[in-house]
């Protein structure tokens, strides 16, 4: 990094300043975390869009201060549309795909939340919106000079721990909630009706969320997009407490806003985010160095086992079935007798309709050249296909669910950019060692949380993103800052000018191309199988000799490559870097590609770049739909939250799937169970 | 090749795997206690007890599913208590399970064929360019899985989905691919439940030939008359204790094993 970050020892007034004003943001992510693990809890949803209830709630309180509401009126209205949003969350996003698995009910939510950004951008605008505090005035603490909203911050919240404490302790619907928790079956065996706990678990976390906004809006302000750092901390400190201790949740989430606000003030304000994610991360590190199955536990265990290594065979001859006898012949003849129903439905390999869609992409120049608008999205379809592409090897081949691939772009969009605008390289070494950064990268992310159950690696992953735009943006001297590494030279390859958008459309081609090609590849592979076997049962497939975390870093390094590859040809056909570029809007844009395209599909997440890229196209009816990443239009990112919400419910096998008759039938059942059961 | 067949030859051998102060708890409830033993290649290890004795228990703490409270265990010498279930099966420690863990949409081929991995010598960029290396192993992983399918006699449904095959065959399947991984020691955690009197007498038949390879059997099974007519020696447990061990003939007379279990189970 181009500065080094200095500690400034602060008076005992700037002190304690820091301290009052990190226990008013603490007291925020102290029960937006609370939320979390009540819903965590009771219905098993790591509530994605529960950051997006505090900004709902805030901006209804903002909103009714500007119209000159009482607060009185428009804090219990933005508690119960919170609460009420929630409800409608938990109905139609959760209820109807509680068995598909926590990828399924996570990607619903965060859909779901993107979907909430989307509305507030729309009825609220993109600039942030404050309210005045309730009762306006300051006063003095430990030479520390507070508003008096912050009494109402933390008076809400010490009576809201109260309220929940004594719910969960003495009432019979705290008792069942815990039940629930414990364990779901014997509780349903009990009588206790889950779907209507889950209802209550999500009001309850909706309506303190809610309140969080409403009483802190005055204080810090709210824009459409500010759940998502609120929800990151907040998840952050349900993480710390294993999203099983409520009262850890809110020690953590307080703690979280001491260490931010004690950043900020002695450190550098526009890192203080970062250093929070950097607890996560150092975190994530102890614990893999002391758990149950960490590193030292395991160099300990290798020291007594007197140096297991993996993969070593002892034995030296091999094993060779004998000869079948009369028995095994027999069993065999009712073997071959049994229907040959499986042998037809086993997966082929159908290359025709992926060739005759990649030839139709490969002619679209002939038509669009007239219109650079069009051509420039065919282009973007390119570069967001190769990561597209790779995030779905991770989330459908791997089963994990990383929020980093966006800041794969970043990485080796910067690496690259620099290298050759500022270091004279030519673009193919550069492009190498751009793809290696974000795959060594990649590596260290996961050796960090791949051995942890849950989604510790979309969290971390998150918040290295967030870390990598705010390094972007500050350290001017090596990215240039919020203007970007510019200077990028056009492409030109042993002396070929490439640069022109049509030969620049099939650069990208011939690199997404390759994408495809290694991850049919990798999924037909031993690797593909091992991972497909894992996903199924992983004591059977550790039975077998399969290691779990090899497999999964593998395709996770893979999958940052390929993001890499489309974060290099980004930065060299915009000829420059720019932190707008790679933000989490992409990120999102990335996982809406796959979970349109279809999870597990190869080809999905390229098709699901494409339509998305043409609704964006048609919707901002203007140039690149991703000039921005994300963002860029504010009806794209509704679009794209409502879309993934409705393919996770209706179409769990995306568009590639969707296109047979079968899945057509079982997406209309599950739209008419959805409206026979409302 | 040598080992295999001259450890048939030489029944003497030394132990593939031994425990010693095998312990584990759960909670306060001690599931096992203290057991000691020893399992020899080329001969089929039975261990019986009744309901809740802690057979499957000990079966997982061996293969790496449970982490032993305390005890050790070693697999040719090597301590394995604390590694890795898969790093256990790639030191060659094979086991079936007691409901067949399975692979959904996957056929009997490709599943068996996962158990050659401990086999591959090809890594990411061998899968990804597919060299002709990688497709020399993926070949060879076929043919082996294709052969360990016909010694179960399953070779003709090598290409159905796994799991909708009949049970019986199910339980072939799994014991297949363990046999894949070339294991120097099997594990079969009661092979015969579900099968009906022609599939067990088959399998009984199938573990004679695996031992007969050199291979150390360690059967944990409910069917005395399967487990007396085909084991070498039979280890009896008691709520988690060694109660008793010997010769089927030996444990068949112990007036405590009579007493606790064969009493029971034959009256």
């Amino acid at each position: 990094m181009g500065h080094l970050l200095a500690i400034t020892i602060p008076s005992w007034s700037s002190f304690f300043q820091y301290i009052f004003s990190g226990l008013s943001a603490g007291c925020i992510y102290a029960l937006v975390a609370l939320g979390f693990v009540i819903i965590a809890n009771v219905t098993g949803v790591y509530n994605f869009a529960q950051g997006d209830y505090v900004m709902v709630g805030g901006m209804i309180v903002a909103a009714a201060a500007r119209a000159h509401w009482s607060y009185w009126l428009a804090v219990p209205l933005a508690v119960l549309a919170v609460a009420g949003v929630a409800l409608f969350q938990e109905r139609f996003t959760v209820a109807p795909i509680r068995r598909a698995g926590p990828l399924a009910l996570v990607v619903a939510s965060l859909g779901f939340g993107v979907a909430l950004q989307g509305i507030a951008l729309l009825l609220w605008g993109k600039d942030a919106i404050s309210a005045p505090p309730f009762n306006p005035g300051i006063f003095k603490m430990l030479g520390a000079y507070l508003s008096n909203q912050v009494i109402w911050i933390w008076c809400t919240a010490f009576l809201l721990l109260i309220a929940i404490v004594v719910l969960f302790r003495f009432t019979a619907l705290g008792r069942a909630m815990r039940a629930c928790a414990i364990n779901p079956t014997a509780a349903r065996l009990l009588g206790i009706r889950i779907g209507r706990l889950s209802a209550v678990a999500f009001v309850l976390g909706g309506a303190l969320s809610g309140l969080v906004g409403a009483v802190t809006v005055p204080l810090t302000g709210v824009s459409f997009n500010s759940g998502l750092t609120i929800g990151l901390v907040a998840f952050i400190a349900a993480a710390l407490a294993q999203f099983t201790s409520p009262i850890g949740a809110v020690v953590a989430g307080l703690a979280l806003g001491v260490i931010e606000a004690l950043a900020a003030g002695m450190v550098s304000s526009e890192y203080r985010q970062a250093i929070v994610f950097g607890v996560l991360i150092v975190y994530l590190f102890v614990k893999d160095l002391i758990g149950e199955d960490g590193v030292i536990r395991r160099l300990v265990r290798r020291f007594q086992t007197g140096g297991l290594r993996r993969g070593t065979m002892t034995r030296t001859g091999s094993l060779v079935p004998p000869v079948a006898t009369d028995a095994t012949s027999a069993l065999a003849a009712v073997a071959a007798a049994g229907p040959s129903l499986a042998r037809r439905l086993r997966p082929g390999r159908k290359a025709a309709l992926p060739l005759v869609g990649l030839l139709l992409v490969a002619l679209s120049p002939l038509v669009l050249q007239g219109t650079p608008a069009a051509l420039d999205t065919m282009i973007f379809v390119m570069f967001l296909g190769t990561g597209a592409t790779g995030l779905g090897l991770i989330m459908g081949l791997a089963g994990q669910f990383s929020l980093g691939q966006g800041a794969m772009y970043l990485l080796s969009g910067y690496t690259a950019a620099i290298l050759v605008a500022k270091h004279g390289w030519s673009p193919i070494p550069a492009l190498i060692v751009a793809v290696l950064v974000a795959a060594v990268a990649a590596y260290i992310i996961g050796w960090l949380t791949m051995r942890l159950r849950g989604f510790n690696l979309a969290i971390a992953t998150l918040a290295i993103q967030l870390i990598l735009l705010v390094w972007a943006v500050q350290d001017v001297g090596l990215t240039g800052g919020p203007l970007g590494t510019t200077g990028v030279p056009p492409l030109k390859v042993l002396g070929v000018s490439l640069a022109e958008p049509v030969r620049f459309f099939y650069v990208g081609l011939v690199f997404l191309v390759i994408c495809l090609v290694i991850a049919r590849n990798v999924t037909d592979s031993r690797i593909g199988r091992s991972l497909r076997a894992i996903g199924s049962d992983e004591d059977g497939a550790q039975s077998l000799g399969v290691s779990a975390a090899r497999n999964k870093m593998i395709v996770f390094v893979l999958g940052a490559g390929m993001a890499g590859v489309g974060g290099v040809l980004w930065a060299y056909y915009l000829q420059f870097a720019a932190p707008s570029t790679w933000n989490v809007g992409l990120t999102i844009n990335l996982i809406a590609y796959v979970i349109i395209g279809g999870l597990g599909s190869i080809y999905g997440p390229v098709l699901g770049a494409l339509v998305l890229g043409w609704v964006g196209y048609f919707v901002s009816g203007s140039s690149s739909p991703s000039l921005g990443g994300g963002g860029s239009s504010k009806y794209m990112i509704i679009i794209n939250g409502v879309l993934v919400v409705l393919f996770v419910i209706f179409f769990r096998d995306g568009v590639t799937a969707g296109l047979k008759p079968a899945q057509l039938r079982a997406g209309r059942d599950r739209v008419r169970a959805l409206l026979g059961r409302t | 090749m040598t080992t295999a067949t001259a450890t048939a030859a030489a029944p003497a051998a030394e132990p593939i795997l031994v425990a010693r102060g095998l312990t584990k708890t759960f909670g306060g409830f001690t599931a096992v206690e203290d057991v000691d033993f020893e399992i020899l290649p080329g001969r089929v290890t039975a261990l019986i007890g009744p309901n809740g004795a802690g057979k499957s228990t000990i079966i997982n703490l061996l293969s790496g599913t449970l982490l032993p409270t305390s005890g050790t265990v070693t697999l040719h010498g090597r301590r394995i208590d604390g590694s890795h279930a898969y790093e256990i099966a790639r030191l060659g420690l094979g086991r079936t399970f007691q409901t067949p863990k399975l692979f959904a949409g996957m056929t009997a081929l490709e599943t068996t064929m996962v158990a050659r991995e401990r086999h591959a010598r090809t890594g990411l960029f061998g899968a990804a360019l597919r060299l002709p290396r990688m497709r020399r192993d993926e070949a060879a992983a076929r043919q082996a899985a294709l052969d360990w399918l016909g010694f179960v006699g399953l070779a003709d449904a090598a290409d159905q989905i796994a799991m909708s095959l009949p049970v019986g065959h199910q339980r072939l399947v799994d014991l297949a691919r363990a046999l894949a991984t070339e294991p120097d020691i099997l594990l079969l955690d009661e092979p015969a439940a579900g099968l009906d009197g022609s599939e067990t007498r088959a399998l009984v038949d199938y573990i004679r030939q695996i031992a007969a390879l050199g291979v150390a059997v360690l059967l944990v099974e409910h069917d005395m008359s399967m487990v007396m007519s085909i084991a070498d020696h039979i280890f009896v447990l008691e709520q988690g204790r060694k109660i008793a061990e010997g010769t089927p003939a030996e444990v068949g007379n112990d007036p405590l094993v009579i007493a606790t279990y064969l009493g029971s189970a034959h009256a």
